[in-house]
């Protein structure tokens, strides 16, 4: 299955073509940040690897926007997440060449770097600040509301066909996901806060897990028949 | 060894592992096992999947366009940080030559060796007033007098280089010892700057300061760490008498944060067994402070793998 890992002929969600909309673009002359474009992600980190900074250029124009996307909703502070999203790219380009493609797609590591990141800013800001009178509900619902409407949000596939999955799993399920996820608690503390023993959290995780990964199969399925 | 009884445990904490939902501690230990246990590896790519699903359930979003300048000239400065130049590094005492034909050359060597020597004087220098009672005018004050004398005498070294090469039979080696010795007077004064950066920055009421020794207490390796100068977790780090690591290696710097190493980055030694680096650092302080360098792999490790070279601690 892909997600929004790209192959060389892949035109998919992803391929920016505004490579040079920004001020840094002057580092990167327009013939060449356009060769990388059509780049595939396996052929970027091989030259990331060779220290190439246009294709790290080329690969945060192609995931940038996710990444920064995640972290502004877990953390709600837009400053915070361009920090992170830089950290998290200067750790593509400083830890290539630990990915290992056998392992998994590159994407899978990318956010799994970005998700780190950002759960351990969140957690160090939850540290700081006492957490014992917070509403979880309450917080769960702000960082709703902090997200983009989708009324605003150009129609993506990927997107709204994850957002369907999300939509189909059962309520407990979905609750432990955003809690642990987005909300970055760890499972012992969804446990005492909503009272469920650990066993039931980590098998309601398990179960998410296991039909996101079934919903998208299935749909990514029936939309190549 | 894991028992089949931490397996069970490690497997059944893989989804919270995947939606980060574990302690520092915990996550450790599943990324330990899961080198080692084709089982929870197959399980864990399985589940990662659906991670990678969850990160897309929130709409793409634009950043703000400086970002991506910042990031680029990052990683420019980066490079720059750590550059390390291609050529072989250079003889502090090269191989005997014939002194018959080029008596100078053994004076050149005494006097870059000397060059050397005064680098390590102002380091030592820096170190000693970095942790002395005196205010930081005072500090500042008796290491830029330090520093000022000793760049007049690897000044007076080089200018003396050139008059010899007036006579050289040599020119080519001229230029090259010359050259050495240019190199050698940048270092050091990047080493007086740095130094005196360090002596501000530690004088800040926010500033800890930490020392990085050999852990046998052997030979003239050391090194000094200022945090918490500007912003809580910016860091700055001297060392010296650091060798080169081995090719395809670098070395890289470990907090020790509740139990699990943290790691600060990677770092590249100059010509003269020098490194100046600035740095994000975790929050620490005296009890806490824990860390060590390490030699790894080119690009870093996620956690050490190699020789300790280096102890953090506090002063």
């Amino acid at each position: 299955m892909s997600t929004v890992s790209r192959t060389a002929n892949s035109t998919k969600m992803g391929a920016s073509g505004v490579v040079n909309s920004s001020p840094g673009a002057v580092r990167i002359p327009m013939k060449d940040a356009t060769d990388y474009v059509d780049m595939s992600d396996e052929v970027l980190l091989a030259k990331i690897a060779e220290k190439d900074r246009l294709a790290l250029g080329a690969l945060y124009d192609r995931y940038g926007r996710r990444v920064f996307a995640l972290s502004a909703r877990m953390l709600n502070d837009p400053q915070a997440s361009e920090e992170v999203t830089q950290d998290v790219f200067m750790s593509v380009w400083r830890r290539v060449t630990s990915y290992k493609p056998g392992r998994g797609k590159f994407t899978t590591w990318l956010f799994s770097i970005a998700h780190n990141r950002t759960i351990d800013e969140l957690r160090k800001r939850m540290r700081d600040r006492s957490r014992e009178n917070q509403n979880i509900d309450d917080h769960i619902n702000i960082k709703e509301e902090s997200a983009l409407p989708v009324e605003q949000v150009i129609a993506q596939s990927e997107f709204e066909m994850v957002k369907e999955a999300m939509a189909r799993l059962p309520e407990e399920q979905r609750r432990v996901v955003e809690m642990s996820y987005f909300g970055g608690y760890t499972q012992v503390e969804i446990s005492e806060m909503t009272g469920q023993p650990l066993g039931t959290v980590k098998t309601r995780m398990r179960l998410a897990l296991r039909k996101l990964r079934e919903a998208l199969t299935d749909r990514i399925a029936s939309s190549e028949r | 060894m894991i028992e089949n009884q931490d397996h069970g445990r490690l497997f059944e904490s893989l989804p919270a592992y995947v939606l980060g939902a574990l302690e520092e501690q915990e996550r450790v230990e599943i990324e330990d096992h899961l080198e080692s246990c084709p089982q929870c590896a197959s399980e864990y790519d399985d589940l990662a999947e659906a991670g990678t699903i969850l990160a897309l359930n929130v709409p793409p979003r634009e950043p703000p366009s400086e970002l991506r300048t910042r990031l680029l000239d990052a990683i420019i400065s980066d490079e720059e940080m750590t550059v390390v130049r291609d050529s072989s590094p250079i003889e502090l005492l090269p191989e005997k030559r014939s002194s018959r034909r080029f008596g100078w050359v053994t004076g050149f060597q005494i006097r870059y060796a000397t060059a050397a020597a005064i680098m390590i004087g102002v380091f030592a220098v820096s170190v000693s007033t970095l942790l002395s009672n005196g205010t930081l005018d005072e500090r500042v004050e008796e290491l830029e007098s330090q520093a000022s004398s000793e760049a007049t005498v690897v000044s007076s070294i080089a200018s003396t280089v050139m008059d010899v090469s007036m006579e050289s039979e040599e020119p080519s080696t001229t230029i090259e010892t010359v050259s050495r010795l240019a190199i050698a007077n940048e270092h050091l004064q990047e080493a007086l700057q740095t130094s005196v950066e360090m002596q501000k920055a530690a004088s800040q009421p926010t500033a800890r300061t930490a020392l990085l020794r050999k852990t046998d207490g052997t030979g003239n390796t050391s090194g000094t760490l200022v945090a918490g100068h500007e912003t809580l977790t910016r860091g700055m780090m001297m060392i010296q008498g650091l060798d080169p690591p081995p090719p395809g290696y670098v070395y890289q710097i470990w907090m020790n944060i509740g139990g699990v190493p943290r790691n600060l980055g990677t770092f590249h030694v100059n010509e003269m067994g020098y490194v100046f680096v600035e740095m994000s650092v975790p929050l620490f302080n005296a009890k806490t402070l824990v860390g060590a360098v390490t030699i790894e792999p080119g690009g870093g490790s996620m956690r050490p793998t190699g020789v300790e070279i280096l102890r953090l601690s506090a002063p």
